[in-house]
Formats: structure tokens, C-alpha cells, sequence
């Protein structure tokens, strides 16, 4: 019965410790500001229940003990069993504090067990998130916050000894669990203090790794917890077995006990299984073997760390006690060795490894879905780029005077429009030197460039608009300009890049997404939609503009050149004939300069729109041949103004007539026609006329010999060669008395035969 | 004691190992600016590009290291609003990366890289902030990109705060750049909307310009089909003069005999008038032929005859 109050007052003592323990490492989170103190005040807070339930066990077991004694003086003195007039029930009855135990052990335990793993892991996992976000604060107070720290961690350390001492006897076995617990809250104050001695020393990455592994360890040790609890329902019990609650970490114990670890696993695995374990071979090899075999893990750990193994794609810069040896800087592929650590220390590159960044983008963002689980992407809704809200880009417009009055209080419309763009990045590591070691953060500045190339590339850009001849501005990027604009950008941020020296190649830019903000994608879509219907137009007009020069020349572009041929001539005739007269030439000049400078700008212009529409300039040899046709003519008319007199008009007019008679030769359709009548004309004419006169050369001689006989020969010859054939009607007395009635129609045939006759008759 | 010798020799390395630690530290060449002080006061700088290796020094905490990164560290302002001189509200964010020149005045100064990440980001905010306040809004976003000055601002914001870190904190900003651009809320929704009036005015013009552009089209080949065909038609009667004037030739040839080959040219055509399908009536009293077969034709004859029809 001493015996459990000694554990009572022990595990009382560890509340109480574990209560200014926990206090101390309030109070130095707040003095330094450390996120590992914080880390660690949540497994050092635990701690007061678990001796509180300790306490409470030992004072059950004591009052189980108090009683025992007193049925015991009762049998003496009564002089016979009385259990053996109940049965095993009524004696439990008779046996209060025995059953409050047994009751404690079977169900408050285990149940505490379940609570506090939950407490340890929620408190862990929440940390774990908490650390991820936060941005770790400058510590102050280091030093101060670290002789605290060594007070309370050599007591707590004290303590979870004297504790596993007491606990190595049967008695005291349930105070094994506190004092392996102390004892790891002993270590996690020892992190803490190396934390802040290190962080004292310049080195604030350990306070964000211990940050990082203290509840990493709260984690297993929660999820220990867990198993002990499931593992303790199905664990066999053997009468006369001790007993071990199953918040007692075995891990904790290890770590308590570590010469024994042999031991303890053994002792473990007895427990668990019911058999004992520790005089099989098993037990002899492990307790024997350990500290020999750790050692040796220990030297071919530092061993292996002289051996890189590097892949292809990859390069490994090595320092010799910091220094770069030019000789050994860069490691090839393949097996690799090296000083061990910390003599040569190797960083990796993946300079094989496209790296990605993407900008244009910012927070995060709920998606829609289609019915297939697809993200969907509509410009009408604000989608975001993986799942990352789209940042605005400004774009100049001319200026809006009427929109610059105050509609909505200060909301003044500025000469700018706003585009929704996200591009990606693609770049690969060129120079790990610089790469590595001229910026802490290269990716982030290389970012940082990419952004503010694309401000400065959207700022003078149009969204969809097309500007013929205009060539410093980013044309149209949310239309047919992507593909321009991708590669331009790639262009400048490399140039850029090399600027700061960065070592990178960038391998790709792409912009995936490039849309107005969606409040005003209706308006947009329907500029599209009468863009569309502006090009059905042109078409229709072309397919007419066609149809009308191919019925003149066969072909539309031979018309059309035809046409410039014609016009070069007729105005370079127009010019030479007032060249004199300055006044007029002048006047003349310049309406055919404004006209002729109409015809290059339409012909670039249409151009230009196909070439949007995706067709190549080798596909519009004709449009491209005549454009350059009427840019000759306007440069022939440019040096005619500026020469007047002394410009060659007569070898211009020269050239054109010579276009024009080759251009004539090859047309057809109605010109054609027309030229083909006129020929045949003039040579039906001309070979009529000359045939009657050999007929008359020839007939002369005999008419001149018999000038009669040969006219009525002639006159006979023709009347029996046309009369033979046809209806003839003699009138044979005097006219004067004759009435004569004709009927002159003709009999018409069935198939209109005699309908032709009665035209031809009439 | 035997059966302890290796672990009291593991030990006994560790011990040892821990206490060269406290002496010996190591200068990277790539990144290693150190300061070494003791007991508080700067005793030495130790620039890794300088003097890398291994370095010794007095124990802890006799003396104690004080190691900066000397690399180009980058860092990013807020996204916050900034007022242009016309008092239009914009939303800006500025970077800049700054290393550490004067150590000694650094530590002095901020101690830490991340105590004076904050002291910086405050200066380039307001530095960033006068700079913005005297320039024009079309000179961050123009249509003409000679008039914008982007490059010119970030130099200003860069001298000013360039002067005050290297004073105060003994730092040099190597660069300074606008990250993003963008606009309040409020004045987002203004320019969507004057946006969207610009569309709708667009889809006006386009529709007109369709039509417009049809027409020209049409236009353009119509004229140059009156051209050409006005031209073919002036060939052709080119042409046709040419046989006219081929025939003159023969015409004057017919001068020795005109009446004859006026004769002949008669009987040409009375060929072709009397073709088929010709109903011929004969007058005795009228048609010559009958008189002839009574009378032998004369010319007067036919000449009567003519001079009648």
C-alpha cells in the first residue's frame, strides 16, 4: 500500500512539473518568439493529464490495497473463507476498490489512451499547417530563452529518470510510461534550445526544420497511441501478468532505456504476445550485436556520403571546405566520389529538367465542373488558371474624353483596357553557378523579370484591333497576335535575363489564356460575331468582283493588272501632255499620287486580312504581284512629281503600252470577242474587196470585148442559178387590168417550219 | 571497462568532433559573407569570394559567427495602391534584389537578412509611391511605346532607395522592376464598361465598313472592266479601220470601168437577195427580161431598169 502512495506522490509531483515545465515554454515562446517552442508546448501541456491518470491509477491500486488488507483481517478473524460462501461475482461485490480498478484499467485508460492520441495528433497536424503558412519571424531573446530551456530540460530529464528507475519495478510499472514521456519532453525542450543556440548563430534554417519535425514526431507518436489502443483489446491476459496501460509509448520507451533496447523490444513483444521472447537467439543477437552494429551504420552512413551518383540531366557543383576547385566543380554522370561530408559538400542542379513558372495568375479559385468532372472554362466566368485566380493586365487606348467624367463617385475611366493573360514559362538551367549562387532566389527573380516584361509588352498593345504597317506595337495578343506576342515575350525575357545574368535558357513562352474580363466578353463575342459577317461580305464582293473580270478578261487578276497597265499609260499621257504647266500638273499629279496611294493601302490591307485569316503570302502571289504593281506605279509617280519635266514620260508610257499588248494578247472573254469580230471584220473585208476586184480585173477584158452579150451573159448566169429554185409567178397580160390578190403566208409545218418561212416571207 | 572501450571511444570522438565545431567553420565561395565577433564587437569580415576554406577562431562564446548570405537576395512588395499625378488609383507591385555591401554597417544596422527584408519593402513602398505620384498614367500604359517611361521610374524609385539603404543599412539594390500593374475594384468596373461601349461602338462601325468595303470591291472590278472593255472596243475599231482602209486600195483600182463593176457588184447582191425561199412574180409589162426576150438587152436597157427601181 506504501508502495502505491509513493507512486501517488510521484506522479502528483510530475503534474506539477509538467505544469512549470509547460509554463517556462509559455513564457519563452513569448520571450523569443520561437515557432519550435510553440511546436513543443503542446506535447509538454499533454503531460499534465496523463500524470494526473497516473496519479489517480496509483490511488485506486492503493485503496485496492487498502482493502485487500482489510478482508484479509476479516478472514482472520471471522476464522473462515468468506469467499467461498460467494461466487466469483459476489466476492468482486464484496470488493470494491479491487473492482474500481479493474473497471479504471479496462475502460478509463484505453478511453483516455483514444482522447489523448486525438489531442496529439489535432494539435500536430494543426502546427504542421500553421508552420507551412507562417513566415518565420526574426527570434529575439535567443540566449536568454536558452538557459531557461537547459533549466527545465535537466529537470524534466532527472525526473523521467528517476521515474524509469522507480518503473523498473513491478510496483512502480505504470510510472515506466510517464518517465519514457518526460524523458521525450526532455528532448523536444533539448531541440528547442539547439534551435535557438543555432539560430543565435546565424543558422534560422534549424529553427524552421525543428519547427517542421517536432510535430512530425507528436504525429507517430499519436499514431502509436492508436495502435496501443487497438493492439490492447485483441492482447491475450495471462493471470499474473503486469500490467502496462496503453498510453505507455514504446518508442519513448526505446528511447529511455536505450542499452536495453534488446531488452525492451523483447519485453514488448512478451507482452504483446503472451510467450517470452527474451531467451530465444533472437533476444541474444539483438541485445549483444546493437551498439557494434550502430556504430557501423554510423561510419557507412559518413562514408556514403562521399559517393554521388548523378544522373543524366543533372549536374553537381562540389566545394572543398567551401571552395569551388575548378578541376572537380562539376561531377559527369555516373558514380561519383568526393570527400565525405562536411570536408565536400555537392549541390545538385537538374539542368536537364524543364523548369515551369507561370504568371498572370494569383489566388485561388472554386472551379465549375462539367458533367464529365472536366474543369470548365468559359470566358464569361472568372475561371482562373489552375485554379488560380487570372490577374489584370493594362493595355493604353487612345484617350476617352467623354468617359473621363466622374460617373460613380472617384470611378474615373482611365485610357487603358484590361486583359485577363496567363503565360507559362519554360526555361531550362544553363549555368548552375549562376543560377545558384548569384541570387538566393533565382526562380522567383526570374518570375519577378517575366512579369514586368509582360506589363511593359501589354501596356502598348491592342487586344483584337489590327494595325497594318504599324510595327513597334504588340498587335491583337488576344486574337491572331497570340502567336507573335508568345514569341516576342520569349525574346525579351531572355534578353533581359542575360541582362541580370541569370544562367537560364528560357526553352518556351506560352500564353495560355488571353480573354477580356468576363463583364465584358457579350460585347466582345459580338465584334467577333460582325467581324464574321464583315468577312462573308468581302467574300460575296470578291466572288462578284470575279465573276465581273473574269466576263471581261478571262481572269480576275489579269484584269485587274490589265487595268493598272491601262491607267499607268492613260495618266503618264495625261502628265506628258500639261507638263509644262506647273499649276495643272500639279493638281494632276497629286489626285493620281491620292489614288494610287488608295489602291496600295486597300491591296495591303486585304492582305493583311487573309494573312490573319491564315493564308500565306506565297497563296496570294496575284494580290501580293499587283500590290507591288501599284507601289511601283505610286514610286514612278513620286519621282514624276518631284522631276516634272525632266521624268521619262515617253519610257513609261513605253513600258505600260508594252504590259498592256502582252496582257492583250492573253485575254479572253468579251474584249476578246470583241478584237476577234474586229479582225475577222477587217479581213472578211479586206479579202471581199480584193476578190472583186481580181473578179473585175478578170472580167474586164472580155466585157470590154463584148460589152452586151457579157452583161447578159453574166445577168442570165445569176437568174439560172438562183431562179431554178424557186415559186415563180408570171403575169402575163396588161397589169392595168388585172386585180390581183396575194396571199403570201405559207403553209405552216408541224414543226414550225412554216412559221420561219412566213418570217422569212414577211 | 573492456567491455566498454567502443563506446567510450564513440564518445569520446563525438565530444571531439563538438568541440572542433565551436572553433573551426567553414567560408562557402559562393555564398558566405562572415562576420566574426567577439564578445559582441566585429573583430574581422571574412568574404567568402575572398578567403574561402577552412577558418578557425575561438570557442563559444568568445567569439561567434555571424554568417549573411552574400548572394543577391530578391524581394517583393506589396500589392498596394499608388496614386499617378493626375490622381488616377492604380494597383502596383515593385521588386528589387538587393545584397549586402558593407557588412559591418549591415549588422550594425539590421543584424539579420530578415529583419531587413521589412526595413527595405517599407523604403522601396514609399520610394515607389513618390515616384508614381509625379509621373502620368500614360507614361506606365501608352499606345506609343516610345512614350512610356516604365524603364525611367524604376530607375528614379532605384536611386532613391538606393541612397537611403546604402547609408542606413549598408545595402546596394542591384535592380528594381514593376511586377504588375493593375487597378482598383472600382475603377476596374469604370474601364469594363468603357470597354464594352467601345465594343458596341465597333460592331457599328464594322457593319458599316463591311458594306463599305463590298461595295468597293464591286466598284474596282466594274471600273475595270469599263476600261478595258472601252479599250477592246477602241482596238477593235482599230482594227476594223485597218480592213476599211485595205479596201480603199481596191476602190481606186475600179475607177478604169466604174458602171462595169458597179454592174458586177449588182449581180453580187441580187445573188444574195434572191436566196431561198424567194417567191418571184413577173410582170411582162414591167420585168426587163421579158422585154428582152422580145428585144435584145442593151445597157440603156438595164440602165432604165435601174434608174426605176
Amino acid at each position: 500500500m506504501k508502495n502505491q502512495k509513493r507512486g501517488k506522490n510521484v506522479a502528483i509531483v510530475g503534474t506539477v512539473l509538467q505544469a512549470i515545465i509547460s509554463l517556462v515554454m509559455v513564457v519563452i515562446w513569448r520571450l523569443t518568439g520561437s515557432t519550435a517552442a510553440l511546436a513543443s508546448l503542446w506535447l509538454l501541456l499533454g503531460g499534465i493529464p496523463l500524470w494526473l491518470v497516473t496519479a489517480i491509477l496509483f490511488y485506486a491500486r492503493q485503496l485496492e490495497k487498502q482493502e485487500a488488507l482489510e478482508l484479509q483481517e476479516m478472514q482472520v478473524r471471522g476464522g473462515g473463507d468468506v469467499g467461498n460462501i460467494f461466487d466469483e461475482s459476489s466476492q468482486l461485490a464484496l470488493k470494491p476498490a479491487a473492482s474500481r480498478v479493474l473497471f479504471f484499467e479496462r475502460w478509463i485508460v484505453p478511453i483516455f489512451t483514444l482522447l489523448f492520441a486525438a489531442y496529439n495528433a489535432a494539435m500536430a497536424i494543426l502546427m504542421l499547417l500553421y508552420v507551412r503558412k507562417l513566415e518565420m519571424p526574426a527570434l529575439k531573446n535567443t540566449a536568454e530563452g536558452a538557459v531557461f530551456l537547459v533549466l527545465i530540460g535537466f529537470g524534466a530529464f532527472l525526473f523521467s529518470r528517476y521515474c524509469t528507475g522507480m518503473g523498473s519495478m513491478s510496483q512502480w510499472r505504470i510510472l515506466r510510461a510517464t518517465g519514457s514521456f518526460m524523458l521525450m519532453c526532455a528532448l523536444f525542450i533539448t531541440a528547442v534550445f539547439v534551435s535557438l543556440i543555432l539560430v543565435n548563430q546565424q543558422y534560422d534554417v534549424v529553427e524552421v526544420i525543428v519547427s517542421y519535425v517536432l510535430p512530425a514526431i507528436q504525429v507517430i507518436y499519436a499514431i502509436e497511441l492508436l495502435l496501443n489502443f487497438i493492439l490492447d483489446i485483441y492482447r491475450p491476459r495471462v493471470p499474473g501478468d503486469e500490467y502496462r496501460p496503453s498510453y505507455e509509448s514504446r518508442l519513448f520507451g526505446l528511447l529511455a532505456e536505450p542499452g536495453r533496447v534488446g531488452h525492451s523490444i523483447a519485453d514488448t513483444v512478451n507482452y504483446q504476445f503472451g510467450f517470452e521472447v527474451s531467451g530465444t537467439w533472437f533476444y541474444q543477437l539483438i541485445s549483444k550485436a546493437f551498439v557494434p552494429l550502430l556504430i557501423f551504420g554510423v561510419i557507412i552512413m559518413f562514408l556514403m556520403s562521399s559517393v554521388v551518383i548523378v544522373q543524366d540531366g543533372e549536374q553537381y557543383v562540389v566545394k572543398h571546405w567551401g571552395k569551388i576547385s575548378p578541376e572537380r566543380a562539376m561531377l559527369q554522370p555516373g558514380l561519383q566520389f568526393k570527400w565525405p561530408w562536411p570536408i565536400d559538400t555537392a549541390q545538385q542542379f537538374e539542368t536537364g529538367v524543364i523548369h515551369e513558372v507561370v504568371l498572370g495568375v494569383g489566388d485561388k479559385v472554386e472551379a465549375e465542373y462539367t458533367k464529365d468532372g472536366e474543369p470548365l472554362i468559359l470566358w464569361t466566368k472568372e475561371h482562373g488558371y489552375g485554379m488560380q485566380l487570372e490577374r489584370d493586365f493594362l493595355i493604353g487606348v487612345p484617350p476617352r474624353e467623354e468617359l473621363r467624367a466622374e460617373k460613380e463617385g472617384d470611378s474615373k475611366a482611365p485610357a487603358v483596357s484590361i486583359i485577363k493573360l496567363v503565360v507559362v514559362v519554360q526555361y531550362r538551367v544553363t549555368d548552375p553557378y549562376k543560377y545558384g549562387y548569384k541570387y538566393t532566389d533565382a526562380k522567383e527573380l526570374l518570375s519577378c523579370i517575366a512579369d514586368e516584361e509582360m506589363v511593359q509588352y501589354c501596356a502598348s498593345a491592342t487586344l483584337d484591333q489590327a494595325l497594318p504597317g504599324v510595327t513597334d506595337r504588340p498587335q491583337a495578343i488576344m486574337t491572331f497576335g497570340r502567336e507573335a506576342a508568345a514569341k516576342e515575350l520569349q525574346k525579351l525575357i531572355q534578353d533581359e535575363l542575360d541582362r541580370v545574368d541569370l544562367g537560364v535558357e528560357i526553352v518556351f513562352v506560352g500564353i495560355v489564356s488571353a480573354h477580356p474580363p468576363s463583364e465584358a466578353v457579350p460585347q466582345f463575342e459580338k465584334v467577333l460575331e460582325t467581324e464574321r459577317l464583315q468577312d462573308q461580305q468581302r467574300y460575296k464582293a470578291q466572288a462578284d468582283a470575279n465573276k465581273i473580270l473574269s466576263d471581261v478578261a478571262g481572269n480576275p487578276d489579269n484584269a485587274l493588272e490589265l487595268f493598272l497597265a491601262l491607267r499607268k499609260a492613260e495618266v503618264f499621257e495625261g502628265l506628258s501632255k500639261v507638263k509644262a504647266d506647273n499649276a495643272v500638273f500639279a493638281k494632276e499629279i497629286k489626285e493620281s499620287v491620292r489614288q494610287t496611294q488608295g489602291q496600295v493601302t486597300a491591296l495591303d490591307l486585304e492582305i493583311y486580312r487573309e494573312k490573319l485569316l491564315g493564308k500565306r503570302e506565297s497563296e496570294m502571289s496575284n494580290s501580293v504581284r499587283l500590290r507591288d504593281g501599284y507601289r511601283e506605279f505610286l514610286d514612278q509617280l513620286q519621282l514624276a512629281q518631284e522631276q516634272r519635266e525632266s521624268f521619262d514620260y515617253e519610257s513609261a508610257i513605253k513600258a505600260a503600252t508594252s504590259r498592256i499588248d502582252s496582257l492583250f494578247a492573253m485575254l479572253e472573254g468579251t474584249p476578246a470577242k470583241l478584237i476577234a469580230e474586229a479582225q475577222t471584220y477587217r479581213w472578211e473585208k479586206q479579202l471581199r474587196e480584193q476578190t472583186a476586184l481580181e473578179t473585175y480585173q478578170r472580167m474586164l477584158l472580155p466585157f470590154n470585148e463584148s460589152p452586151r452579150v457579157y452583161m447578159f451573159d453574166r445577168y442570165m448566169d445569176v437568174l439560172d442559178e438562183t431562179l431554178p429554185g424557186m415559186k415563180k409567178y408570171v403575169i402575163g397580160v396588161d397589169r392595168k387590168l388585172l386585180d390581183l390578190r396575194l396571199n403570201l403566208e405559207q403553209q405552216r409545218s408541224i414543226i414550225g417550219e412554216g412559221l420561219e418561212g412566213a418570217t422569212g416571207a414577211n | 571497462m573492456k567491455k566498454h572501450i567502443g563506446m567510450i571511444i564513440l564518445v569520446l570522438l563525438a565530444i571531439g568532433v563538438l568541440l572542433v565545431s565551436t572553433v573551426a567553420y567553414v567560408v562557402d565561395e559562393t555564398k558566405d559573407l562572415i562576420l566574426i565577433t567577439r564578445f559582441g564587437k566585429i573583430e574581422r569580415v571574412v568574404d567568402g569570394q575572398t578567403n574561402p576554406g577552412l577558418h578557425f577562431k575561438l570557442p563559444w562564446p568568445i567569439e561567434r559567427v555571424i554568417r549573411y548570405d552574400s548572394r543577391n537576395h530578391v524581394l517583393v512588395s506589396p500589392h498596394r495602391q499608388y496614386n499617378t499625378a493626375e490622381k488616377y488609383n492604380i494597383m502596383a507591385t515593385v521588386f528589387c534584389t538587393w545584397r549586402i555591401d558593407d557588412p559591418e554597417k549591415f549588422f550594425q544596422a539590421k543584424k539579420t537578412a530578415a529583419q531587413a527584408d521589412p526595413a527595405i519593402r517599407a523604403l522601396l513602398s514609399s520610394e515607389t509611391a513618390s515616384v508614381i505620384g509625379q509621373a502620368q498614367l500614360d507614361q506606365l500604359v501608352n499606345t506609343d511605346p516610345k512614350k512610356m517611361k516604365i524603364s525611367e521610374i524604376e530607375d528614379q524609385i532605384m536611386q532613391r532607395v538606393q541612397v537611403r539603404v546604402k547609408n542606413d543599412y549598408g545595402v546596394e539594390l542591384t535592380e528594381v522592376g514593376l511586377k504588375s500593374l493593375g487597378l482598383p475594384q472600382s475603377i476596374s468596373t469604370a474601364v469594363i464598361t468603357a470597354m464594352s461601349e467601345e465594343r458596341s461602338k465597333e460592331i457599328t462601325k464594322y457593319q458599316a465598313e463591311g458594306q463599305a468595303t463590298a461595295d468597293a470591291i464591286v466598284g474596282r472590278a466594274t471600273a475595270a472592266k469599263k476600261k478595258i472593255l472601252e479599250f477592246a472596243r477602241r482596238k477593235a475599231a482599230d482594227i476594223r479601220t485597218q480592213g476599211e482602209a485595205a479596201a480603199a486600195e481596191s476602190y481606186a483600182k475600179f475607177k478604169q470601168d466604174p458602171e462595169f463593176s458597179m454592174f458586177l457588184r449588182s449581180l453580187e447582191s441580187l445573188k444574195v437577195s434572191l436566196q431561198d425561199r424567194t417567191d418571184f412574180v413577173l410582170d411582162s409589162g414591167v420585168m426587163p427580161i421579158l422585154g428582152w426576150l422580145r428585144t435584145e438587152p442593151t445597157l440603156d436597157t438595164f440602165k432604165a431598169t435601174s434608174d426605176k427601181k
